[in-house]
């Protein structure tokens, strides 16, 4: 086991995204402190740690939700730092958050159209575009969402939820994909699905990069490129995806 | 030049007094009432009846405003505790509206638009009348600014305080959001009714006009400038939403000194919009834990 | 009650109905867009209606009146919009944002005081007041001109948000702003344009109310009331509800003042908000309500 310095972190390709010294948090008090990270074409990059170690804060800050207080973000070089999410939207960056990326009053179908807003049930009707192609391969992977395109989002179930925010971001055609805890309470099967989803998005289009935060490490055996761990706000470890599993959990969580 | 100043200060007081009623409900229950004026008026209408129709004395029609005012408020309360928080505003509103009307309408109780006159100014121990009025008026703010001190700081002000901070965790231990909103407004109105009993004895002529929208979103502004939660903060508010506006009077400019009243409310209305963004404790509100405190 | 007579207070009151819809649907495209409640509206509509007064009264040229008054119907409405946000931006909740809106409300009305005087107004020209007789029932001029615009506005609104997707994305702002944003909803936009939209209407508003009773500075309460009466009864989250509830309001509004006199008008509003707050509080046509009953798509 390998534990670098937090900003001496490697990505085996070229690096895509690039986070230095980013220090934010949600009122005046940090939680996120002078974290780096980077992201590589095409990579699956897992961030990992205990509850309130500052991994959804990170990812929010990527995401222009929360403002930081210093540090940048680089994406393909230009930097992008503070931007709002609808500018990171059309950079191909797509944010799913944890517990949610779905507005529960509005229907099924109208969540998808928030992304793709000429969505029609009927494709033989729909404008073509990449945005719908993209929305019909999603689709044909998860037929409930069609099936249940006028039930109200809020009325569906946690799996169904969570499969729908997913495939709302994969509508997106994100060259970015960045998940929030995916598998939170969440069944195996429902995991599964998860999983089955996403191979098959990658396969379609190009190879887009992950960042997924997630403490249910299991459920991701051998599909992480490379590792971040983090504890009270600070990156403590990293390195590649094969260490991982020989690691115990609280031993990568904690600080020692 | 005495009987201005005391006269004055004799309608800072009244003012004072509604500004700690509409607190009560604002500062700890986090609830804002447009009705305080409006049930202000039903206890000084009541205390002006007592007086004028019936000559009755002092204590009783402060007793009858009291009392008057608490049922009116115990009316709203029960409409209150049927909605949820968001919509008090509203109704109090709707309240207020229809008290106005009613009071502008029963001409046979309250004599319509033109009101009672008539009811007999304050004099005692052989003071004037404008000092007997001070006196009495300042004897009654202490009063009341001392009975809600010490109910803010019993169990029923923590209560109050917990259901104003989070419904949801408050009710959670047991503390019932109906029974303790019915004793806030209930007291709310008591003190209201006070001020309407200042009112009336003060100012000689009880009418519709000093209790409308108008005048609640005034104190609205008065008690959240002023500082919201602390009996001192409601003062505040209210000297100097009376007294500043008085010191155009002497201002040479004709135009400003006749309209003080309407050129207050052009300043307070501003003056609510900037203490919310800059200083939402107003001027000598009860701290809040704000984030910086936690470190 | 006579035909004729039914038949004229109907029509009445279905032109009062549109006005009253009118003010509903204004305050409530503000209210989906951000949450708050515009009551400074008042104020704008009071300041308008002076303006419409100057031009009435040949005191402004008409190009350049109409020109002013656009603009301040715009200005001043986002105005307050600014304010909301910066409030808004300083940590202030949506409650304290509508006391913020009350504040600009006593603002404005004391500061149009200062400027005009209290004395009533009124406004009076013949293309207003001129009225045409169709079968039984006598229509005003003002009347069908205020329909007219407010019924396509209204008509308007519906082609945007329908094809423009601007519906679903004033509707997800409203149910939940930071899922909205997430999804790349542009909302500053959306409520600049919601905001803008409410002007518009305050334009017609203030015509019709000036022209119906007088102008004043504090003429923008009884709309206000009128407005929240109706959006709150209908429900908030629908523009199509707070229009409809309007609209019967205005309806019943005429029939009471006939059988039981003007002074029970106000009343019989409030009494109907106050049996709907206490029996059905998300309003009669909101979405929350008929969520309950079956899980399937509404519109706005």
């Amino acid at each position: 086991m390998t534990a670098t310095s937090p900003s001496a972190a490697e990505p085996s390709e070229y690096a895509e995204l690039q986070i230095s010294g980013l220090t934010a948090g949600y009122t005046s008090v940090d939680v996120l402190r002078d974290a780096s990270l980077v992201v590589g074409a095409g990579e699956v990059v897992l961030l990992t740690g205990h509850n309130g170690a500052g991994k959804s804060c990170l990812v929010e800050t990527v995401f222009g939700l929360i403002a930081p207080s210093s540090g940048t973000i680089t994406w393909l070089g230009e930097d992008i730092t503070g931007l709002s999410p609808r500018a990171l939207l059309k950079r191909g960056i797509v944010l799913v958050p944890q517990g949610g990326g779905v507005v529960k009053n509005l229907t099924v179908w109208e969540n998808l159209q928030l992304i793709a807003p000429n969505l029609a049930v009927d494709r033989s009707k729909s404008a073509k575009s990449e945005a719908n192609n993209a929305a019909y391969a999603v689709l044909d992977q998860v037929p409930f969402l069609a099936e249940r395109r006028n039930q109200i989002a809020g009325s569906l179930s946690g799996g169904q939820l969570r499969l729908l925010s997913i495939a709302r971001a994969l509508i997106a055609q994100p060259k970015l994909l960045i998940i929030d805890e995916p598998f939170l309470g969440l069944s195996g099967t429902s995991g599964d699905l998860i999983l089955d989803l996403f191979d098959q998005m990658q396969q379609l289009g190009d190879r887009f990069s992950v960042i997924v935060v997630e403490q249910q490490l299991f459920r991701l055996t051998g599909r992480i490129d490379r590792y971040y761990a983090m504890n009270q706000g600070q990156i403590i470890r990293n390195g590649d995806g094969e260490e991982l599993w020989s690691l115990d959990t609280e031993e990568l969580w904690s600080l020692s | 030049m005495i009987t201005y100043v005391v006269t004055v200060f004799s309608l800072m007081l009244i003012t004072a007094l509604l500004c700690i009623s509409f607190d009560i409900l604002a500062g700890d229950l986090k609830l804002m009432s447009l009705a305080t004026p409006a049930i202000a008026g039903v206890g000084a209408y009541a205390a002006a009846i007592s007086d004028v129709s019936y000559g009755l004395p002092l204590a009783a029609g402060l007793l009858a405003a009291i009392v008057a005012s608490c049922i009116i408020g115990f009316v709203l309360a029960a409409i209150s505790v049927r909605v949820s928080d968001v919509y008090f505003l509203l109704v109090s509103m709707a309240m207020g509206l229809i008290l106005v009307t009613i009071f502008d309408q029963a001409r046979s109780i309250t004599n319509g638009p033109s009101g009672i006159a008539g009811v007999s100014p304050f004099e005692v121990f052989g003071l004037t009348v404008p000092q007997s009025g001070l006196l009495i008026g300042i004897s009654l703010v202490v009063a009341v600014g001392l009975l809600v001190t010490w109910i803010r700081r019993s169990y029923i002000g923590r209560r109050w305080r917990a259901l104003g901070d989070d419904k949801l965790a408050a009710t959670n231990v047991g503390i019932d959001p109906k029974r303790e909103l019915v004793k806030c407004v209930v007291l709310s109105s008591a003190v209201a009714g006070v001020a309407g009993f200042l009112h009336a004895h003060v100012v000689g002529i009880v009418d519709p006009s000093p209790f409308g929208l108008q005048a609640a979103i005034l104190i609205l502004a008065l008690a959240i400038v002023g500082g919201s939660g602390r009996v001192w903060g409601s003062i505040a508010g209210a000297s100097v939403g009376i007294f500043i506006p008085e010191f155009l009077r002497f201002v040479p400019m004709e135009n400003l000194a006749a309209h003080q009243s309407v050129i207050r409310e052009v300043i307070f209305g501003i003056l609510l919009v900037l203490f919310l963004g800059f200083r939402p404790n107003g001027l000598l509100g009860r701290k809040t834990i704000t984030q910086k405190s936690v470190s | 009650m006579s035909y004729q007579l039914f038949l004229q207070v109907f029509a009445n009151g279905l032109f009062t109905g549109i006005l009253f819809g009118g003010i509903a649907v204004a305050l409530a495209v503000c209210n989906l867009a951000d949450r708050s409640l515009h009551v400074a509206i008042g104020s704008v509509i009071a300041l308008v209606a002076y303006f419409w007064l100057a031009i009435i009264r040949g005191e402004l040229p008409v190009v350049l009146g109409f020109v002013l008054l656009v603009g301040i119907a715009l200005a001043g409405n986002l105005i307050c919009l600014a304010i909301y946000r910066w409030l808004s931006r300083r940590g202030v909740n949506a409650e304290g944002i509508v006391v913020a809106s009350f504040g600009l409300l006593i603002a404005g009305n004391s500061a149009l005081e200062l400027i005009y005087g209290t004395e009533l107004e009124s406004m009076r020209a013949p293309w207003l007041q001129g009225n045409v007789k169709l079968g039984v029932v006598r229509f005003y001029y003002g009347d069908l001109l205020m329909s007219v615009v407010v019924l396509s506005m209204m008509a308007g609104l519906w082609a945007a948000l329908r094809f423009g997707g601007l519906s679903l994305q004033l509707r997800s702002v409203f149910h939940d702003s930071r899922e909205a944003a997430i999804a790349g909803v542009n909302i500053p936009m959306i409520q600049v344009l919601a905001y803008c939209f409410s002007a518009v209407l305050v334009i017609i508003i203030a015509l019709a109310i000036g022209s119906r009773s007088s102008v004043h500075p504090h003429m923008g309460f009884f709309p206000l009331l009128i407005g929240i009466a109706a959006l709150v009864t209908g429900g908030l989250g629908s523009v199509r509800s707070a229009f409809l509830s309007g609209v019967a309001m205005g309806i019943i509004w005429d029939f009471v003042g006939i059988y039981f006199g003007t002074v029970w008008q106000f009343a019989s509003v409030f009494g109907i908000l106050a049996v709907v707050l206490l029996t059905a509080p998300e309003g009669l046509f909101s979405l929350k309500f008929r969520w309950r009953r079956k899980a399937t798509k509404h519109s706005v």
